[in-house]
């Protein structure tokens, strides 16, 4: 028997976290989560900044399977996820974002701009799509084929389908 | 240790949705709800799916909140909503809604897991499958 997959979200927005902006992006993560199967816990939605590194540590110490934040990962001077991110980190997964922005920018020129990351911490996979809903659907929308695969490589299982 | 809480624990023929589980676990002393959702898929065993229906013995209603109770027993101050559907459900219709409160996210994700695992297991539910070939089966629903 197999137990259930778990799955974190964070959502890095000064608006949404003040409450003067509700919160598409988390909803949309989680649906998107649900459908894959996974136990999904409730999304914490915390300003730009240093408080998303506090974030994803406290998400880490659960060891869900995945790990997904949405937002900061543009150019303005608040915009600090991917940083935040970084040390976590113990492997990267570059070919993923590159597909995530490739598949962004035939809509969306600007999607290439988006600096997010994709990896590894220990046993959880992590990864930052951008703040937009339209980024967030293009960026699960490539994860669609490849959660499952990942989840279970991160697993341990080494079957090659 | 304490003890949780069954919020709710049913075998449904009306529509469930994880909206109502998660409003029915929120409280103050939940520092972390973790849901699962169960949706019919319109594909199984490589095969189309076009419908399916679920049916439940008798005691199904009775194991369903031994089931939940047992998971509130195991897990340190939990809340639990839980409910299965039966009858005709549609593809993307949802099947079983899970939801666990807790004070921290890891006892939530690991009281969510073992409930539905132990539902799929015990609860007895069957779910009779129509493909788009016109082929008709039936399965537990834990499979």
């Amino acid at each position: 028997m197999t137990s259930l997959r778990t799955a974190a979200v964070v959502i890095a927005s000064t608006r949404a976290a003040a409450g003067t902006y509700e919160d598409e992006c988390g909803p949309a993560i989680a649906e998107w989560l649900y459908q894959h199967g996974f136990a999904v816990a409730d999304a914490v939605v915390v300003p730009d900044g240093v408080a998303v590194g506090s974030a994803l540590g406290a998400a880490l110490e659960a060891r869900p399977a995945v790990l997904i934040t949405s937002g900061g990962t543009g150019l303005s001077p608040d915009d600090a996820t991917p940083e935040q991110t970084a040390p976590y980190l113990t492997r990267s997964l570059p070919g993923i974002m590159e597909a995530i922005r490739h598949a962004g920018s035939e809509k969306v020129p600007t999607a290439v701009l988006s600096r997010g990351l994709a990896g590894t911490a220990g046993s959880t996979f992590v990864i930052n799509l951008p703040g937009s809903p339209g980024g967030v659907r293009d960026g699960l929308a490539v994860l669609s084929p490849l959660i499952d695969h990942i989840c279970s490589q991160l697993e341990g299982h080494n079957d090659h389908r | 240790m304490t003890t949780g809480e069954v919020v709710h624990a049913a075998v449904a023929d009306t529509p469930i949705t994880p909206e109502e589980a998660h409003a029915g676990v929120d409280s103050p002393q939940c520092g972390a709800i973790v849901g699962f959702s169960g949706v019919v898929r319109n594909h199984d065993g490589g095969r189309d799916v076009t419908s399916l229906s679920y049916s439940a013995h008798p005691s199904a209603e009775r194991i369903i909140r031994e089931v939940a109770e047992e998971i509130a027993a195991r897990h340190d101050g939990v809340r639990i909503w839980v409910a299965h559907r039966v009858g005709p459900l549609a593809i993307g219709d949802q099947a079983l809604v899970a939801a666990v409160g807790a004070a921290h996210r890891g006892e939530a994700f690991r009281a969510c897991s073992d409930l539905v695992d132990l539902v799929k297991e015990r609860v007895p539910i069957w779910k009779e499958q129509f493909f788009t070939d016109g082929s008709v089966e039936w399965v537990g629903a834990g499979a």
